[in-house]
């Protein structure tokens, strides 16, 4: 072999038969499996409330509501776990601060000396970008002591802060301790779009998880998110490569934590109830569980995740009243044999092409 | 250009880097020799930044920069490679070095342009990769190359940040004999327009490519000079040179 001049041509294809990882060189138009899969998981969402008002089962769009908030926390999760290796064990924790946001702000509004600004505060828009931030500012707090650890440190950590903050809400009797809190959550926004309309509300938490997705979409391609990665495969060597990966890994810690917040927001706005327990622990390793389903690192992935966990854990009782005992070990299978989750699973790359996406984007 | 003062570290009671001095020139090649364990490698990662030493001082272009952080001596203009390859792995050799150019082209906090379609990134990575000879392997995962492959790509990220100061650690250990050969050729190519600090054991690549050498024997520098002036010193025949033949 020589060395090759500077202005030898790159060939069009490697000359042998190694796996290729695709980058913009060979771009082809197609979708790959798993962009079919998405899209056939989002037409379904949006047909959802059709289908079930023409069927008569008019609870289903409810039921599709809540699994789309939860879907949301898990995009949020996936995206400091899945892209940024973060395993964070408390994102249950920012949840349950965006929805005590939420339930708080209704609170203030609906006592009867309150005035104009609690009245726009509870506004379902404001409330629910309020309980991002929130739950964001506390992100800070938590991120700036537990990113200085890594592995199970930082499980332990993020857990422990979790279960104090769980531990909190139950102490806080202003917010009904144990019992947590009922009320009546403001409908009408700002837009003028009316949430007390089960089908809007719908579409509204639908459009919400679409903005979010191709957020997702859009950030794993872009340099804050590759940088996310390559902190994900080797966070020594990105040191090294001149990136201050903590700043790196702070924004995008703060940045899921806002998502989940907002998931949270939307969560109380549909319930008109919160208690401590959506704070509690084993949410958080639901979230973990959803997450790990659809496929880690994948964008659509936690999506479908939600839906097939939440949708299990609907049904599956009514087939056996010791249904975990038969869904632990398929979750157990799934870790070990379909490690890249249900998504993860199908081919990223699209037909024609030899790759054109990036394997883990 | 890199100078070290009295350079000291520890690991208990083995001195891995003791007192020292260090000075490198603009444009030149400098080689570090010495038996195994003789601290060539945790010289470099002081130099780099990853190992922070005990005392003394480490000066690039005449500015103190011992506490500065490896990613900021690396924006800076220091690059080093891997006597470990230390690549990521589920990225293609493409991302790998447009990754590195990344680094330090600005900051990184854009969140929706496609990082991918950034013209001056993807040129830089596509030329860096011809430079080494792995334009035919742009698309192929770093995982799968070959090892010598891996050191070339190794070399590719640490070129495409045109560093004033690159430090190679063992660039052709491993290797099989057209790769290294390809490899002392690119470093031969590139000798004179950045200054270059190599750590290497095969004595005819050091001999052959060096302006100086300096002479590690457990952590002491205890020479430092022309490959002429390094062959002829009885010093580093006792020390190294002859054992080294003696294994040979």
């Amino acid at each position: 072999m020589t060395l090759q001049t500077k202005t030898a041509p790159v060939p069009a294809l490697p000359p042998d038969s190694r796996r290729v990882i695709p980058g913009t060189a060979h771009f082809r138009p197609g979708l790959s499996a798993q962009g079919w899969a998405t899209l056939i998981l989002l037409a379904l969402l949006v047909l959802l409330p059709i289908v079930s008002t023409m069927l008569g089962q008019d609870y289903l769009i409810t039921q599709f509501r809540r699994i789309m908030i939860f879907a949301l926390a898990a995009l949020s999760l996936n995206l400091i776990l899945g892209y940024g290796g973060m395993a964070c064990f408390g994102q249950a924790a920012f949840f349950g601060l965006g929805a005590y946001a939420v339930a708080f702000l209704n609170v203030g509004a609906s006592q009867p000396a309150s005035g104009m600004v609690a009245a726009f505060f509870a506004d379902p828009v404001v409330s629910w970008i309020t309980a991002a931030i929130a739950a964001a500012l506390v992100a800070c707090i938590i991120a700036a002591v537990s990113l200085r650890t890594k592995g199970v440190s930082f499980i332990m950590i993020t857990l422990a802060f979790a279960q104090m903050l769980y531990f909190v809400f139950i102490g806080l009797k202003s917010a009904g301790g144990d019992d947590g809190l009922r009320f009546s959550a403001q409908t009408s926004t700002l837009l003028g779009i009316g949430l007390d309309n089960s089908t809007t509300f719908y579409y509204v938490t639908l459009g919400i998880l679409l903005l979010a997705l191709w957020l997702t979409w859009r950030l794993v391609r872009a340099r804050f998110g590759i940088v996310l990665q390559g902190i994900r495969d080797n966070e020594r060597r990105m040191r090294a490569l001149g990136f201050e990966t903590l700043h790196y890994k702070f924004a995008a810690f703060v940045l899921a934590a806002a998502l989940a917040g907002l998931a949270g927001g939307l969560y109380a706005t549909h319930e008109s109830f919160i208690n401590p327990a959506i704070m509690h622990w084993s949410r958080s390793g639901e979230l973990i569980v959803m997450v790990v389903l659809g496929g880690m690192g994948t964008v659509a992935g936690p999506i479908l995740g939600a839906i097939v966990y939440l949708t299990l854990e609907k049904f599956l009782p009514d087939i056996t009243e010791h249904w975990a005992v038969w869904f632990g070990p398929v979750l157990v299978l799934c870790v070990l044999y379909a490690r890249k989750g249900l998504m993860g699973s199908l081919p990223s790359h699209r037909p024609g092409a030899p790759a054109t996406e990036n394997r883990h984007a | 250009m890199l100078e070290t003062r009295a350079l000291k570290k520890a690991y208990g009671a083995l001195q891995v880097t003791d007192s020292v001095d260090l000075c490198i020139e603009e444009g030149e090649l400098h080689a570090v020799i010495g038996p195994n364990g003789a601290g060539k490698t945790s010289l470099l990662s002081q130099l780099a930044g990853e190992l922070s030493p005990d005392s003394g001082s480490i000066l690039l272009a005449g500015q103190d920069i011992t506490r500065e952080s490896i990613s900021w001596r690396c924006r800076s203009g220091i690059a080093r490679t891997y006597q470990i390859t230390s690549l990521l792995k589920s990225f293609s050799a493409l991302d790998n070095v447009r990754i590195a150019a990344q680094g330090v082209n600005g900051h990184s906090f854009s969140f929706l342009a496609p990082m991918r379609k950034e013209k001056l990134l993807c040129d830089k990575a596509e030329q860096a990769l011809q430079d080494v000879g792995l334009g035919h392997h742009a698309h192929t995962p770093a995982d799968e190359l070959a090892y010598g492959e891996q050191r070339q790509l190794e070399v590719a990220m640490a070129l495409v940040s045109k560093p004033k100061v690159l430090l190679l650690d063992e660039p052709t250990a491993g290797m099989g004999a057209d790769d290294s050969g390809r490899l002392v050729e690119l470093i031969r190519r590139l000798k004179g327009s950045l200054t270059i600090l190599l750590v290497e054991h095969d004595m005819n690549t050091v001999f052959g490519l060096a302006d100086r050498i300096s002479v590690l024997v457990q952590g002491r520098r205890i020479v430092c000079g022309s490959p002429e002036e390094i062959r002829g010193n009885a010093e580093v025949r006792q020390h190294y040179l002859g054992e080294e033949h003696g294994h040979a």
